[in-house]
């Protein structure tokens, strides 16, 4: 009897139950399909099948009594059992608790991982080119209206002093001697004027950007997906960040970080083992022996967000103490498939948020000692205190 | 009573034509390249051609610089990232620094595993959260790239197991031999150390082990055997003695344990309201020292006459006699009515005679088991000048085989001559030095120590008092630690580190109760920094046998050396020569000369005019008359320098100085004079008989004395202008007993707050409003807040040349004003920084508005739009605001600008300021200033803002003392006070209205947030001493 049913024959109710408790006992070391910490499953049934028999036990039942304590075959000296145990450098978990329905649920998800999986691979991510367009200034149409106005403008005066003409002709009034426009005076000084504004403005405009980086986008030596895991998998920013909560940097995950899971996930739905492989070469993971045994080298990701040397930025202080979301700053980063810079990190940038944000006034007995403005919101003779009012748009808060 | 008058150097008295030139001038000096551009635009024919020359120059390289790309930046993080580091938050270490002699129980503040400032431990019972300059500037010395990267054998480097290899077989054969092995060493205080060295002479039982301190206190030492059986030095309790005389004994700067004395000594100098009383300080000393000059009565005499003293001091106190010299008869009686164990006389000599006294008419003071105690004697001076003798002697004749020198250099602190020639004869000659040193370039092997922050230690500073050292970093080169070195050697296995905890657990741990288990013992021992265990159970009875000797010999000593004579004192920043590779410390202003970067002849200022030299020194060029010294058969030319309060006659030279194995030229600085030093019986004295004639030469001296003036021109319509204000003790406690609300010497205070009216609507401040409260009575000038300062706000050294010009960037300075006379003047010193006016003049000029007041009271100073105009500057009354002329930090360091050493010895070693390895001593939260800049005291911005941000976390009040600035913290005496007076709780808000506080020159209407509290003198002006008429005349 083989469990290899065809996608009609499976009961996907069971299959979906067999999946979420496989999730929740096997998923920390075992993959149905790749070897981790544990080997792929699939064809475990086929496998226990020829495991000849234990206790009189076979097949499924001989099945049953490993996976609720392996340990028991062990110890009585059984070899195939022996050596299930040490084809692995890991020790197994014993799930003395697990139902026989329920390890009968497991395997049909196990043995049939794809049978239900979902059709839709995760949306693409927005790019920044697609958050410009809110920017985008009146539309074309608009533009073109009025170049035609300025046409008709222009015909219809053409026209008006080409009559005048014919009039003065015909009355017999002189004319003067006509000068080219482009030889006026007048015209050279407001060409000149009006080129020397636009370079300005140009210059300017030009200057007041440099350094600044909105959009920075560049390509990461290992193609993270914050989308995959903040958006899809709703990990938490501050699993990885762990210190944007305490101190004035927000760290870039070590690598332990990212072993964490990646020990067991070696595949992604995109780029399949090829990208977290590339983690596993930088800690120096050997995989098959799960130590930390290779050489390691630090992976040398590129900074996006570059603040001038002489700002002062802490994270903990806008997180932790203003509660502002990392979204705030670093834009829709769930749906980022590349990290790109969202805001533009320019001083007006961060002025105007000070003015706006109001600070934790009431809830944080830090501000308790600001009597003055506890006094003031009393009496109704301020609605709120942001973080102008206690002295956030001081230079010294950000240069120093 | 006349206005006193208040005078920083000779030059301002006198109101010498060259000073008033520099004191009227904005600048010291004007910027040559001004000149060049100015002259063709004013007067010259084509200037319009170089306008249009700039403005392309302008436009082309705006253009380049406008399009060169963003640089792209890694982000790398850690593979493992350790448990403790959070990138951006520091973490501090409890830990010691014992160097050369000098202890301090600190804390090390690490930043992403780096140590970057070394702040004092508050629960030390010996320091008190005080630190010393030396402690604050060892920081610097880790990344030094004068360190030794590997062992050496000559001048090749070579592994540690040919090292240990060549070198054991080496010790093996000279030890079964039957030769002799020396360890030479410093005061070694480590108890797992000695226990090391124990194990090394069992293995090597031909080993003796000599100790000898550069700086010596073998005198006091062999003095206390003969009285006393034991050869220790009690404790001092500063803090018990309610009238303090010192002889010849620098205290609160460099002799024994300054850092203690300066804490204990100042909790009986702070008066207040509640406390009226303070304790009384005579001192007796020749070279002015800054003991001396916080005195309340100083007494300036002979080197010899210190001397005399003690014999005075002697038949008054012990015998009832009287004194030979009527003024110290005074002081004898002052000690007699202080009553028993409230008196205390401290002797600075190293004459064991001398010191014999001292033993005795403490003895008869009743000072033994209240001022000074036995119990927890001081183990940081060990040193016998036998040893160096016994060394020297030994190597000549061949009888040393082998020597091991360890933090020790007597190839430059020797009296002797000739040692250095001496080690070469040796079979065998190891230095266990980790930078470069005179001793270790002539030694065969180098096998170098970690630096005291990459290592584990143990030290015991004082009987029963025990700390911990533990590294704040990795290794940075492949040293290793002595007492490890030593192990292998002795065919020990395992690591010092174990060897530590294992003399731990088997000595110490037994000495306590209050952990249960070795670890927990271990692990909170390490923790706090410090285990203080009982006091050793300690009697002694004074043995006055060896007295009528000494007084004798005292007598004798004290009429030998003449009419003219030279001191040779230790600096505050350089000790014995160790700290003379340290730019902060060379770089730091003496305290009583104000001299940087040099050492030189301090004599009288009128001995100067009387002996051709010039009193008004140019000072566009800083050159300074150079005499030469004879003394004890060698000369010495030096600079000359008039320090008011030296006596006629007596001459002044800093030890520590000429040092050569460095790795820049410019810190080949000075010259060496310790083979000047005279033989008194078994150790060396450093009074000599002199004689000084006058040369051609003049040198360049780096003097900051009259940088920087506040002046004090008159103005139209302001009245009075004061910079210091004093009074003295009993005036004082009238004041307070009438209920004045300004009290004695600062009466005036009263007028001037009623003259500031203002038509502007006062400012409305929510939030903490920074305030500073200085206390002059406790500033005692020594300079750690001000190596405090460099290190946290990563102020640029700038160097010989440049402080000679007045750049010298320190955003904190100490002025040090005189008044009276200029033979025995008294003395105030004034750490000055920025005011951070509520009215400053300084913000309304800035054009860029660069400068401007924050919500909580700080003037800001905002470098990336500073455009270096230098109004501000020029407008500020305090001169506070320092200008880059250059890029001190980066490309115009200074080892930049001047090169480095051209000494082959020393070339391959040669690493900057600029370098990476020495900017990882940059505290990362402070922006490095670039050229072009002005910049001046933050009230450390830095701290404040990080802890706000740990209540804010917390969500409670900011509590007081918990922001705090460097200077602050640094000090050993507490003089600084800050936090923020809107919190009436606040120790600040109570001083800032205290009836002695003023600010300084406030006539101006600046409205200071930075106050100080007069100077209190404990004297009656019927108790002033005359300045003796008899040293003029002999002179």
């Amino acid at each position: 009897m083989g469990l290899l049913l065809s996608h009609a024959e499976i009961d996907k109710a069971k299959w979906t139950q067999g999946k979420s408790l496989f999730k929740s006992n096997c998923a920390a070391c075992h993959n149905p399909k790749v070897d981790g910490t544990g080997p792929a499953l699939m064809g475990v049934t086929a496998q226990w099948e020829n495991a000849g028999s234990y206790k009189g036990k076979t097949g499924k039942q001989w099945l049953y009594i490993w996976i609720h304590n392996w340990n028991d075959a062990v110890n009585d000296g059984y070899k195939f059992a022996i050596d299930m145990a040490n084809s692995r450098p890991a020790a197994m978990n014993v799930f003395a608790t697990l139902k026989d329905a329920d390890i009968d649920d497991i395997l049909l998800y196990t043995e049939n991982p794809d049978a239900f999986a979902p059709v839709a691979a995760a949306a693409p991510a927005a790019s920044a080119t697609t958050t410009a367009d809110a920017d985008k200034g009146p539309s074309t149409g608009i533009y073109l209206f009025v170049v035609f106005l300025v046409v008709l403008v222009a015909i219809l005066i053409g026209v008006t002093s080409k009559l005048d003409k014919i009039i003065a002709e015909k009355k017999g009034i002189l004319q003067p001697v006509k000068v080219p426009l482009y030889k006026r005076t007048n015209f050279i000084v407001a060409l000149v004027l009006l080129g020397i504004v636009l370079v300005s403005y140009g210059t300017v405009d030009a200057v007041v950007h440099l350094g600044r980086q909105q959009g920075y986008q560049p390509t990461q030596p290992i193609k993270f997906s914050h989308a995959l895991h903040a958006g899809k998998h709703k990990i938490d920013c501050q699993y990885c960040h762990q210190t944007a909560n305490k101190g004035k940097n927000s760290n870039i995950p070590s690598l332990n970080t990212c072993m964490n899971c990646h020990k067991n996930v070696s595949k992604g739905p995109k780029y399949g083992t090829e990208e977290i492989a590339k983690i596993y070469k930088a800690v120096g993971w050997d995989s098959y022996n799960q130590t930390y045994s290779k050489p390691a080298k630090p992976v040398e990701w590129v900074r996006i967000h570059n603040l001038p040397d002489h700002v002062y930025f802490n994270h903990a202080q806008h997180v932790n103490v203003g509660k502002v979301q990392c979204q705030t700053c670093h834009g829709p980063i769930e749906t980022m498939e590349e990290v790109y810079q969202y805001s533009p990190l320019s001083m007006g940038w961060c002025i105007n948020c000070h003015r706006q944000t109001e600070v934790q006034f009431a809830s944080n007995k830090y501000y308790s000692t600001y009597e003055q403005l506890h006094e003031k919101l009393k009496n109704h003779e301020i609605d709120k205190v942001t973080v102008e009012s206690i002295g956030g748009t001081d230079c010294q808060r950000c240069h120093y | 009573m006349a206005e006193k008058k208040y005078w920083k150097g000779i030059e301002e008295k006198e109101q010498l034509e060259g000073f008033r030139q520099i004191a009227n001038k904005e600048f010291a000096e004007q910027l040559p390249i001004l000149n060049s551009i100015t002259e063709p635009i004013s007067t010259g024919k084509s200037n319009r051609r170089d306008f249009l020359k700039m403005l392309g120059f302008s436009v082309t390289a705006a253009t380049i610089a406008a399009s060169c790309e963003m640089p792209v930046r890694k982000s790398i993080p850690y593979i493992w990232r350790p448990e403790e580091v959070a990138p951006g938050i520091a973490n501090y270490y409890a830990t010691a620094f014992y160097q050369n002699g000098d202890y301090c129980s600190v804390v090390v503040k690490t930043r992403e595993s780096r140590p970057i400032k070394v702040e004092g431990n508050k629960l030390s019972v010996v320091t008190k959260g005080g630190t010393n300059a030396r402690a604050q500037a060892s920081v610097l010395s880790l990344y030094d790239g004068a360190r030794y990267k590997s062992p050496k054998k000559g001048k090749d480097p070579i592994g540690w197991d040919v090292a240990d290899k060549e070198i054991g077989e080496k010790l093996k054969s000279i030890a079964t031999a039957g030769g002799k092995i020396v360890l030479f060493s410093s005061s070694i205080i480590s108890p797992s150390t000695k226990a090391v060295i124990a194990d090394f002479k069992t293995a090597y039982p031909t080993t003796e082990h000599l100790v000898y301190d550069g700086i010596s206190y073998s005198g006091i030492l062999d003095a206390n055997e003969k009285s006393f059986g034991k050869r220790l030095i009690p404790s001092y309790n500063f803090a018990k003695a309610k009238v303090i005389v010192g002889v010849g004994a620098d205290f609160l700067g460099t002799w024994l344990s300054p850092v203690e004395f300066a804490a204990d000594y100042s909790v009986n100098r702070k008066v207040s309201k509640s406390k009226r009383d303070m304790s009384r300080h005579i001192h007796i000393e020749s070279v002015p020292t800054l003991t001396g000059y916080k005195a309340d009565t100083r007494i300036p005499v002979k080197p010899s006459d210190e001397l005399a003293a003690m014999v005075d001091l002697y038949s008054v106190i012990v015998t009832g006699g009287s004194a030979a010299n009527p003024k110290f008869g005074k002081v004898a009686e002052e000690l007699k009515s202080a009553g028993a164990g409230n008196a205390l006389l401290v002797c600075g000599s190293n004459d064991v005679h001398a010191q014999v006294l001292a033993n005795a008419i403490n003895n008869a003071l009743g000072s033994y088991g209240s001022t000074l105690t036995w119990d927890r004697a001081y183990n940081t001076k060990q040193g016998s000048d036998k040893s160096i003798t016994a060394l020297h002697d030994g190597l000549n004749d061949g009888s040393i085989k082998a020597v091991l020198f360890y933090e020790t250099n007597p190839a430059f602190t020797s009296p002797i001559k000739g040692l250095a020639e001496a080690v070469k004869k040796a079979e065998l000659s190891v230095s266990f030095a980790n930078r470069l040193d005179e001793t270790s370039m002539v030694c065969q092997y180098v096998c170098p120590d970690n630096h005291w922050l990459e290592s584990w230690n143990d030290v015991e500073p004082k009987a029963g008092i025990f700390n911990t050292i533990q590294p704040t970093i990795s290794k940075l080169f492949d040293t290793r630690p002595f007492a490890e070195t030593l192990l292998k050697w002795s065919g020990k296995e395992g690591t010092y580190y174990e060897y530590i905890q294992k003399y731990w657990e088997n000595n110490l741990y037994k000495k306590q109760s209050k952990y249960n288990g070795f670890w927990a013992f271990w692990d909170n021992t390490v923790q706090d920094g410090e285990f203080v265990a009982d006091a050793p159970a300690s009697t002694s009875s004074f043995n006055s046998s060896s007295v009528a000797d000494a007084l004798t010999a005292t007598a004798s000593a004290a009429s030998s050396f003449g009419d003219m004579q030279v001191k040779f004192y230790e600096s505050i920043a350089l000790g014995d020569g160790y700290w003379a590779d340290n730019p902060w410390l060379q770089e730091l202003p003496d305290p009583v000369s104000k001299v940087t970067w040099d050492n030189y002849i301090v004599v009288n200022p009128t001995w100067l005019v009387k002996n051709g030299y010039n009193l008004d020194p140019d000072f566009k060029e800083n050159r300074y008359g150079v005499g030469q010294l004879s003394a004890n058969g060698q000369t010495v030319e030096l600079p000359i320098v008039g320090v008011p309060g030296t006596p006629m006659g007596v001459f002044g030279i800093a030890l520590g100085y000429g040092r050569t194995a460095v790795a820049h030229k410019e810190l080949k600085v000075g010259k060496n004079v310790f083979q000047m030093l005279t033989k008194s019986g078994d150790s060396f004295v450093n009074i000599a008989k002199a004689s000084v004639t006058k040369t051609d030469k003049s040198e360049q001296l780096a003097i900051t004395q009259t940088h920087f003036n506040i002046t004090l021109k008159d103005l139209g319509g302001v009245k009075t202008r004061k910079v210091v204000k004093e009074t003295t003790l009993k005036e004082y406690n009238k004041s307070l007993e009438e209920n004045k609300k300004f009290s004695s010497g600062n009466e005036d205070r009263e007028e001037i707050l009623e003259e500031m009216v203002t038509l502007y609507n006062e400012h409305n401040r929510p939030g903490p409003q920074w305030t500073m409260v200085i206390d002059l009575n406790t500033c005692i000038g020594c300079g750690a807040c001000v190596i405090a300062c460099n290190a946290e706000n990563n102020v640029p050294v700038v160097g010989k040349d440049q402080v000679r010009r007045s750049r010298e960037m320190h955003w904190m300075r100490i002025d040090r004003y005189y008044t009276g006379e200029v033979d025995n003047p008294d003395v105030v010193y004034q750490p000055m920084l920025c005011q951070h006016c509520n009215n400053a003049p300084c913000e309304n000029v800035c054009p860029v508005a660069a400068t401007n007041h924050s919500d909580e009271g700080i003037n800001q100073m905002i470098y990336n739009r500073c455009i270096g105009t230098r109004y501000c500057a020029n407008n500020c009354p305090y001169k506070v605001r320092r200008f880059n002329w250059y890029d001190y930090q980066q490309a115009d360091a200074f080892d930049k600008q001047y090169g480095t050493s051209n000494d082959q010895n020393v070339a391959s070693e040669t690493l900057g300021l600029h370098e990476p390895l020495t900017r990882m001593v940059l505290n990362p939260d402070v922006t490095v200033r670039s050229r072009g800049v002005m910049e001046k005291c933050s009230f450390c911005a830095q701290r404040l803002q990080d802890a706000k941000l740990v209540a804010k976390k917390e969500e409670r009040p900011l509590h007081d003392g918990e922001a705090t600035t460097a200077c602050q913290t640094s000090c050993p005496t507490g003089a600084i006070t800050f936090g923020d007076r809107h919190d009436k709780e606040s120790n600040v808000a109570a001083l800032y209205t205290d009836s002695r506080a003023f600010g300084v020159i406030e006539e101006l209407h600046t409205m200071p947030n930075v106050l100080y509290l007069t100077q209190v003198r404990n004297r009656d002006e019927e108790k002033k001493y005359e300045v003796l008429d008899y040293y003029h005349q002999k002179a």
